[in-house]
């Protein structure tokens, strides 16, 4: 029987972080921090977890990720687009501040367009710390296919965070 | 381990990565949203009997994730090439987001449209996480596969495979992850409860989705589910201005479907075809195309079709068809993909009868996201310009060939 108690007070803060980082908003991290727990739920049925801390940061990371996706969804309905900036950085100077925002802005954005899984390895492994041994037990993958995952997501994302889009209009 | 050093080098990516790892945290989760959590989790581990039919709806996050990225993909890859009129929506996404949550189901989807001589039959595959196959009766089969972001199109008969990676159209891709928004919208509003019907010679509960609930393109949806198990007898959907109708049905929740089902590997003694990132470049060299076989006269419609393929193949040498189809497929899913996404709204095909060349008279229109005025594209594709809604021109046709 699953302590169900003592693993969310123990790991709530480290799926809240997961979640923030990406978000950058609290009621929707707090959100995808509950959904993260009930989905291990779900999982813990089907089999026995040997690393809860790798198996919630996954499932953080996941929920995170479509819940971006569906910001940017939104966005894209309003004439004026969601302010995706994180905190100001309180060491930095107005400008330094603003540029980073506008970083941090533009990256979300960017791994809301990624696919699926490559954003997932992606935050994976830079935004979580996991190695590529954990990130291919934790998503059924070889660990030469994580390899090329992330080398497929950083591609993208150098392109997409240094394009500017060619449309009529 | 090399490649893992190689992570490290410093670039634009690294540094938007210590943007995100450097932002100052603020303290949390807050207490209410830890005693949230654990409420949800007690409830989820005690949780034993058997979700209602409205439970499963509501569980239908996983299917947006299954259906709407997958089944718009084979949509605008596959039915868009012989359904695809312009602007009319897209078919298995509207019908996935309404089926309730199963790890796996089969279903045969029908869908009858103006531009069709007869409905198009599907048997249709789905397995968790967000991989869809659908054969059609006249003998493609797709396949596709969110997670790893590909579409791929089998011809058995023409040992083809057409592959479309979901990379090169980013607007499909985060247009269908932001479904479930729109299905969360879905499901917070009350469906109809019609009652008790009898229907496919089963007693079954009737309900229906308000048009008010419903994403855009779709117009009505019924379905039916049986009184004893809840699961799906029959679905029913129209598009908005009913220029489409699906109807599922034969559904089977949970069966056993292998893997190889949804293969997205180009099979042995397959050719493989890249379709190509669409640009709007497709989109004025596909109607330049449809027009110069068109008698240099824009056509009734812009759908690829049978009867469109079989003209061409009497008119464009053969080994240049399969690279014009293939424009044409990447002309369809630009547009496609700039509406689906809501950057362009209103898009409509008006050039039939307008000459190629002719500067004097608009062959599409559209409102792009955020403007007062639309754009309009005139025939010698070149001049672009912004005009009134009520200055646009009141002929406007999407309805195919004869």
């Amino acid at each position: 029987m699953t302590d169900w108690d003592t693993i969310v007070t123990e790991h709530a803060p480290a799926v809240w972080r997961t979640a923030y980082r990406l978000l950058s908003n609290e009621a929707d991290a707090s959100d995808c921090m509950q959904e993260a727990f009930v989905s291990a739920v779900g999982v813990a049925r089907r089999e026995a977890v040997q690393n809860w801390p790798a198996l919630l940061k996954r499932l953080a990371t996941t929920r995170a990720l479509d819940r971006l996706r569906a910001r940017m969804r939104e966005s894209a309905r309003r004439t004026a687009p969601v302010d995706m900036a994180a905190l100001a950085d309180g060491d930095c100077g107005p400008e330094r501040r603003s540029e980073r925002r506008e970083l941090a802005g533009r990256v979300r954005q960017a791994l809301s367009r990624l696919p699926r899984q490559q954003a997932e390895v992606f935050c994976l492994r830079f935004l979580s710390g996991m190695s590529y041994t954990e990130i291919a037990d934790h998503l059924g993958l070889r660990a030469n296919n994580v390899g090329v995952l992330l080398h497929r997501a950083r591609s993208k994302l150098r392109e997409m965070l240094a394009e500017a889009q060619e449309r009529p209009g | 381990m090399g490649s893992e050093k190689k992570d490290k080098q410093g670039d634009i990516v690294d540094e938007a990565v210590r943007t995100l790892l450097e932002a100052p945290l603020p303290p949390g989760p807050s207490d209410e949203a830890l005693a949230r959590t654990l409420t949800a989790v007690r409830q989820a581990d005690s949780m034993a009997a058997r979700p209602t039919l409205m439970e499963r709806i509501r569980s239908m996050n996983r299917w947006t994730k299954v259906g709407t990225a997958a089944a718009m993909i084979v949509a605008a890859a596959v039915c868009g090439f012989l359904l695809f009129s312009g602007g009319g929506g897209v078919a298995f996404a509207d019908v996935k987001k309404r089926i309730q949550a199963a790890e796996t189901f089969t279903c045969k989807v029908v869908t009858s449209a103006p531009e069709l001589k007869q409905p198009m039959v599907f048997k249709a595959y789905f397995k968790e996480p967000g991989r869809l196959r659908a054969e059609a009766t006249f003998g493609v089969i797709s396949i596709a596969d969110v997670q790893k972001g590909k579409v791929i199109m089998l011809n058995p008969k023409a040992k083809e495979a057409t592959v479309i990676n979901l990379a090169d159209l980013p607007e499909i891709q985060q247009q269908q992850m932001g479904f479930l928004a729109e299905l969360k919208e879905l499901i917070e509003g009350k469906p109809q409860d019609l009652g008790e019907e009898k229907i496919d010679g089963a007693a079954a509960r009737h309900y229906r989705i308000p048009p008010e609930n419903q994403a855009a393109g779709v117009s009505v949806v019924d379905l039916w589910a049986d009184v004893k198990t809840g699961d799906p007898i029959r679905v029913e959907l129209e598009g908005r201005g009913h220029e489409y109708q699906i109807t599922m049905t034969d559904f089977r929740l949970n069966p056993r479907l292998d893997d190889k089902l949804f293969s997205i590997e180009v099979p042995e003694g397959y050719s493989r075809i890249n379709i190509g990132r669409p640009r709007w470049k497709d989109v004025l060299d596909g109607l330049r195309f449809m027009a110069v076989h068109n008698g240099s006269t824009f056509p009734e419609s812009l759908a690829m079709n049978i009867e469109l393929y079989k003209k061409l193949r009497g008119k464009v040498p053969k080994a240049d068809l399969k690279e014009k189809w293939l424009m044409l497929g990447r002309m369809h899913l630009f547009i496609e993909a700039q509406v689906q996404a809501q950057q362009w709204s209103q898009w409509k095909y008006v050039g039939a009868g307008v000459k190629l060349g002719d500067r004097t008279r608009p062959v599409m229109h559209w409102l792009p996201k955020g403007a007062a005025k639309h754009k309009v594209l005139y025939g010698d594709l070149k001049r672009i310009e912004d005009m009134d809604a009520s200055k646009l021109p009141g002929r406007a046709t999407t309805k195919a060939a004869a």
